[in-house]
């Protein structure tokens, strides 16, 4: 019989690779970010597989601490990331890196 | 001051609440008043390290697991002490560099939060004492780091600001993945107990494979170096010089903390090698770069990629000179902080002077910005090792040869080379005549009597800082046995 936490440290395992490889192939900017939190989940799936795992009654209350702030870790990081995002596509048209980057680039810097 | 351990980071963070509040010049006089304040606490620190020892300190008196526990010892008061001079003079380079703007309401009026922020961030990833408190610190410092060099505005910022975020948070969620796989095998999260208990096997090396993954991409370790140029010249001259000679280096504290404290016996065979290879790349790849640069921020920011590669140079011999390679790469981190702050200041001023990022447009920059240009020369030679018995680099070789590894010497000694060369490019053409001003710039400059001359339009604040700050890193190898003799304090 396969136990519960075996079934998501599974998930884990599929979720990581498989947002990384969106990460990395996918040019929307806002593809990116939400791969970015898939991979984020699967990092939680797997933290709240150790604790059930690592305890034989109660599940450890530690792991379960780290998950918590580590969500509000990701929910700051894709709000920066998307104020970013947003500003790019306003400024540019564009909701990938390339075009944005291509552009010629002013003679003067603006400072 | 049983507190200090706390008060290092608790000072700036409260300066970033009530600066948010505030505008101009109050907000800038608060902002120094700020740093000064830190420094100071960090100065008493250091004073009760030396005489009572390493400090350990229990936030609110909560015990671990679920409480947070401080450490303080050797190594995080150097790198506390490190931060808070080169983040003085920044404060006081950055009150000078940003008021003269009109537009109350610029973006730039983030930048002291933020860098505040930023500071107490780094102030607590040096005392933290466990890997998770690490993470959360790293990516905290991530996101005020992303945010300050974005500051500027500029299109080109925001594009490298969001690509150094998504990169470094990648990298988060893999240190991330390594914290969980320590949890699984050892059960604690705490530097000292996994000191102890030395855990080895399939789970710790996976860990410590994928956290130094994701460190080395945080601390720019070619090939992850792709984000670092573009986010560390794009961004406004002050916020430069806090991400490369501060924030990169926090990277790499963990990463010694992880490899030489932590998890001492979990590294993959070979995994010193492989590292010091990247590092020896980095150092040629990263001054080669510079030296073709034709824009000056963007030549100072492959100097850091270069420089960064010295710190992994050495690390085959960590295990049979575990301390002298420890002093000896601090040595290196300290010296590069203070000299990179220097050369990055120096650098913005005579970009401010020039009107111009571009090498070619700053002739002229000697005879306008004359202290801000030695500063520039001067912090350049302290990076190719010019310093009273070469400075840092004088030991890394020492070392290298010392174990007959000379390979790694010829690396290094060639990278000052490279060093010496992309400085005489930095500022050759500052001591050039300035070309005749085509015609309507003339009329313009008629239109308005005196404005071409009589303006120091930045004041010389910012060359003295500069000039500052290079004389630290030259006093800094006066004094360094003296300064790396605190690393004994808790260090064993």
């Amino acid at each position: 019989v396969i136990a519960q936490h075996q079934i998501f440290a599974f998930t884990a395992a599929l979720l990581v690779p498989l947002a990384l490889y969106v990460l990395l192939t996918v040019p929307h900017l806002l593809r990116k970010i939400v791969a970015l939190n898939v991979m984020a989940s699967g990092v939680f799936l797997l933290l709240v597989s150790v604790a059930r795992a690592r305890a034989a009654g109660e599940p450890d209350p530690v792991p379960h601490a780290m998950v918590l702030t580590g969500i509000v870790v990701g929910l700051s990081v894709s709000a920066l990331a998307m104020v970013l995002a947003r500003r790019i596509y306003r400024e540019t048209g564009d909701t990938t890196f390339y075009q944005a980057e291509h552009e010629p680039q002013d003679e003067e810097t603006r400072e | 001051v049983r507190h200090a351990p706390v008060l290092v980071l608790l000072i700036p963070a409260a300066g970033a609440i009530v600066a948010t509040f505030l505008r101009g010049r109050t907000q800038a006089w608060v902002g120094v008043l700020v740093s000064v304040a830190t420094l100071t606490m960090v100065m008493r620190l250091a004073d009760r390290l030396v005489h009572d020892g390493p400090q350990r300190y229990a936030m609110a008196d909560w015990m671990p697991p679920l409480g947070i526990s401080l450490y303080a010892d050797g190594l995080a008061l150097l790198m506390l002490l490190l931060t808070a001079l080169a983040g003085t003079v920044v404060s006081v380079y950055a009150a000078s560099y940003f008021t003269d703007t009109r537009d109350r309401n610029a973006p730039t009026g983030l930048f002291w939060p933020l860098w505040l922020l930023l500071w107490g961030g780094l102030n607590a990833l040096f005392v933290a004492g466990d890997i998770f408190t690490l993470y959360l610190l790293l990516e905290f410092t991530l996101v005020a780091a992303v945010a300050l060099s974005a500051v500027g505005g500029s299109v080109a910022g925001q594009v490298s600001a969001l690509r150094y975020l998504l990169a470094a948070t990648t990298a988060g969620v893999f240190y991330l993945l390594g914290v969980t796989l320590v949890y699984a095998e050892a059960g604690t999260l705490d530097l000292h107990a996994l000191r102890e208990m030395a855990p080895s096997g399939l789970f710790p090396t996976l860990a410590l494979t994928s956290m130094t993954g994701a460190l080395l991409l945080k601390c720019a370790l070619v090939p992850l170096h792709f984000w670092l140029p573009a986010a560390h010249s794009t961004a406004p001259a002050p916020v430069s010089a806090i991400l490369s000679a501060l924030v990169v280096k926090a990277g790499f504290y963990v990463i010694v903390r992880l490899w030489l404290e932590a998890l001492p016996h979990a590294a993959p065979p070979a995994a010193d090698w492989a590292v010091a290879t990247l590092g020896a790349s980095a150092v040629l790849w990263g001054s080669w770069r510079a030296l073709r640069q034709h824009r000056l921020k963007m030549l100072v920011a492959y100097s850091t990629v270069a420089q960064v590669g010295y710190l992994f140079v050495l690390f085959p011999l960590a295990a049979a000179a575990r301390t002298a390679v420890v002093e000896a790469t601090t040595y290196h981190v300290l010296s590069h902080g203070l000299a990179k702050a220097a050369f990055f200041l120096a650098a913005g001023a005579v970009v401010k002077t020039a009107h111009s990022d571009r090498l070619e447009r700053t002739r002229g920059a000697a005879r306008r910005a004359p202290f801000a240009v030695v500063a520039m020369a001067l912090s350049g030679a302290a990076l190719a090792g010019v310093l009273p018995g070469f400075g840092p680099k004088g030991k890394l070789i020492g070392l290298a040869l010392d174990h007959g590894q000379w390979w790694w010497a010829g690396v290094m000694a060639g990278g000052m080379a490279l060093a010496a060369a992309y400085t005489i490019a930095a500022v050759r053409h500052s001591f050039e005549r300035e070309p005749p001003a085509p015609p309507d710039a003339q009329e313009r400059a008629e239109g308005a009597p005196g404005e071409n001359d009589a303006r120091p339009p930045t004041g010389r604040i910012l060359e003295l800082a500069a000039l500052g700050l290079t004389a630290a890193a030259f006093a800094l190898s006066w004094a360094s046995d003296r300064v790396l003799a605190l690393l004994e304090i808790g260090w064993s």
